[in-house]
């Protein structure tokens, strides 16, 4: 059937690109003539107030109809969501303190609550974009199904899936994700031309990132990035309400207004950004001079005190070339255009990921398979053995994180390879394999090698990492560092000592008959004596245990292999005998 | 290395050297990026992106280890035959090197100089690596990746215990 299109409408169909911001969101598309267009989403402005008040017939209200609503202590309208995106009751922390609505849902997912009003992060998040579709629909004169969302840098699995999810419930198809600093950096790179080694820091509403991009020819790399999902210029404003007694819209306007009284409560918190982008500059082995430049990036970081603090820290001044404010949007147009083939521009985006992904092993351990800031997609592989003669079982325990325990990192997936033949301890061969995509979903697979027995699963986490827990984990890891290596230290002492017994354990079992009966019972005893040492939690002990233990089977072991070599000769013979015969 | 999967030298390219150009090999690291990039898949058919999701996943994996000194090393001693090089145990020079080094640790007053002294072990540890594998002389090759892998790791340990120090300023 022909369809026959009516003169002067376009029937194109665009491709957007959407800053969902903690406090305001914005779309942007490139038009015909290859120019970034900002879309109209509410009155005069192309920002749209991040919040959506929902009336009791579950109709939904958004731009200045929403804002004034909570100017006059309405409980109805549903803010600063994307603190909760992707996360369940428990990590919400004391997010409900500064919001006028309930925190409800379950430890899988939290939820927005006002009477008989609950509302997910990801629900509010579809109706913000299902309102931008529109208005961008209108603004551009066509059909919009493709997008391209950005997300902070350092969003987890949960954070980010739960991102797309609200896209999907929206009616739109993500084209990609991108992490907004990357998005600021194309904008920023496209624009000025830039070339060379930049770091953009990103200060929102609610989320900090920073990243370090090498700009080359159309190549944007990013070489390290590191944040916390619970940090932005909202903590400004909370500590200024909370320490001067002021509501949070006069807490923001005395911030904004550069007063005295408001640095003393934004200080630490720079303090905590500059520290952030220090591990940064340290991961990615890159000396403050190298930099070419500095791109502050965020609402939040139109603040003169913040402007001057960075430079100051770093000693460099820092580019503000593109509107903060705008920046983001402006790059994800410019990469949906990309993807979707309109761009006249050839570029390319290089991520990667933000968090180390791992495995638990003996002790309560974690051995990484992909380490942070390596690019996507990457498959990575780590072989494994059985630790008792006999296992057929493996338990997989995936984990992201930075820490050397289990505990120290978040669990996002555990499953069972079941069906390993039984074998000597350190025979099984098993091969798990971590796949991560361009988007930064993870699959996990397992395989024993000898037999091809394999076990796969996608992670997709069902609830987010508690920010706190983001922030603590990577504080933690600094602060813990040395007992974590003690613990680890301890724990590999211990595992050995735990194998040296078993190995002479059934040595003797095997060959006791090589021994006098005297003999056999003075290793016994080393063996009983050995044993009382894995109880002990210093690791000098441990090793004194071991080498005791080892000494007193010295004499045997030599006994064992000659006799053992013996057999093999005396094989030998038999086979030339019979050959020759 | 998986066996039915081609070499990272041969990937990019480059002879099979310990010395590598990092330069061309991040003009040839790009250059493979703007081929494979599953970006450069998008709206093509699903066989072809999951290709080009395989494709680009060795392509960084593999200049990861040409750009890694210790991993290029050990992929340089696995293809002349050496196995499991970094679980290898330290022989008896290396265990005291590191035993000293770290009580040098626990005693330096100026942690910032002890870093500077221990990055340029690490260099002419890599130097000497170089070297070795110049001369052909594979075991004092793999002797020298473990060294190296040793100071990297504690040099690691250094900055860690500099910012455990700064934290409690």
């Amino acid at each position: 059937m022909l369809t026959i299109s009516e003169p002067g409408q376009d029937k194109k169909r665009h491709v957007i690109g959407i800053d969902l911001g903690t406090t305001y969101s914005l779309v942007a598309s490139t038009k015909e003539d290859g120019q970034v267009h900002f879309v109209p989403l509410s009155q005069n402005s192309v920002s749209l107030p991040s919040m959506v008040g929902y009336e009791t017939s579950g109709q939904a209200f958004f731009a200045e109809e929403a804002k004034q609503a909570i100017e006059k202590g309405a409980r109805n309208v549903f803010y600063s969501m994307k603190r909760l995106m992707g996360q369940g009751k428990g990590d919400a922390g004391d997010f409900s303190e500064h919001v006028p609505f309930e925190i409800a849902g379950d430890d899988e997912l939290a939820k927005a609550k006002f009477g008989d009003i609950e509302k997910s992060a990801t629900q509010v998040s579809a109706d913000l974009l299902k309102y931008m579709k529109k208005q961008a629909e209108d603004f551009l004169n066509g059909a919009v199904y493709d997008a391209v969302i950005t997300v902070p840098a350092y969003f987890n699995d949960a954070q980010r899936q739960a991102t797309k999810d609200a896209a999907k419930l929206a009616g739109l198809n993500v084209l990609r994700l991108i992490s907004e600093p990357t998005a600021a950096a194309l904008a920023y790179g496209l624009n000025q031309k830039a070339k060379g080694l930049f770091m953009v820091y990103d200060l929102g509403g609610g989320t900090f990132d920073v990243s370090l991009l090498k700009l080359t020819d159309g190549v944007f790399r990013v070489i390290a990035t590191g944040g916390d999902t619970y940090l932005g210029g909202d903590d400004i404003d909370n500590a200024i309400a909370k320490g001067e007694q002021l509501s949070v819209y006069q807490a923001r306007r005395l911030k904004e207004s550069g007063d005295e009284k408001a640095h003393a409560y934004a200080k630490p918190i720079i303090e905590k950004t500059l520290r952030i982008c220090e591990q940064v500059l340290e991961d990615a082995e890159v000396d403050v001079d190298d930099l070419d430049g500095i791109v502050l990036v965020g609402g939040s970081t139109k603040l003169k005190l913040l402007q001057n603090t960075v430079e100051n820290h770093f000693d460099k001044k820092v580019e503000a070339g593109i509107n903060p404010d705008q920046v983001v949007a402006h790059g994800a147009a410019l990469q949906a255009a990309a993807l979707s083939g309109a761009s006249r521009e050839d570029m390319l985006l290089l991520d990667v990921t933000p968090l180390s992904l791992g495995l638990e092993t003996m002790g309560g351990l974690v051995e990484k398979v992909i380490e942070r800031n390596t690019p996507i997609p990457i498959t990575k592989a780590q072989k494994f053995t059985t630790f008792k003669d006999g296992q057929t079982g493996m338990d997989i325990h995936v984990l992201q994180g930075e820490r050397e325990t289990v505990e120290g990192c978040r669990s996002l997936a555990k499953f069972r390879l079941s069906g390993i033949p039984p074998m000597a301890a350190g025979a099984a061969r098993i091969l798990v394999k971590f796949a991560l995509d361009a988007d930064g979903l993870l699959t996990v697979s397992a395989t024993e090698e000898s037999t091809g027995v394999e076990q796969s699963i996608d992670v997709v986490p069902s609830y987010g990492m508690q920010p706190e827990e983001m922030l603590n984990m990577l504080k933690d890891s600094m602060a813990h560092a040395k007992e974590d290596v003690e613990h680890r230290q301890i724990q590999e002492a211990k595992l050995e000592l735990e194998r040296v017994i078993d190995a002479c354990a059934s040595a003797l079992q095997k060959d006791a008959h090589l021994l006098e009966s005297a003999e056999e019972e003075k290793l016994k005893t080393a063996l009983d004596l050995a044993k009382e040492f894995l109880n002990s939690h210093n690791r000098d002990n441990i090793e004194d245990g071991m080498e005791a233990l080892e000494h007193a089977f010295q004499n045997f072991s030599e006994m064992r292999v000659n006799n053992a070599l013996k057999q093999a000769v005396v094989g030998q013979n038999i086979y030339n005998e019979n050959e020759g015969s | 290395m998986p066996n039915n999967s081609i070499d990272a030298f041969t990937l990019f390219k480059v002879v099979q050297s310990f010395n590598q150009n990092l330069d061309d090999l991040e003009t040839t690291y790009l250059q493979l990026q703007s081929q494979f990039h599953p970006d450069k898949f998008v709206g093509k058919p699903i066989s072809e992106q999951m290709n080009a999701l395989t494709q680009v996943s060795i392509i960084n994996d593999a200049y990861d280890t040409l750009t890694n000194p210790i991993k290029r090393s050990c992929l340089l001693l696995e293809l002349n035959g050496f196995e499991d090089v970094l679980n290898s145990k330290p022989d008896g020079m290396l265990m005291a090197k590191q035993f000293e080094l770290r009580e040098g640790l626990d005693e330096a007053k100026d942690l910032k100089s002890f870093l500077k002294q221990t990055q340029n072990l690490q260099n002419e540890c890599i130097e000497k690596l170089a070297l070795s594998f110049e001369n052909k002389n594979n075991n004092n090759a793999k002797d020298l990746t473990i060294e190296l892998q040793f100071l990297t790791k504690f040099i690691q340990d250094i900055k860690k215990k500099i910012r455990q120090e700064k934290a409690k300023q």
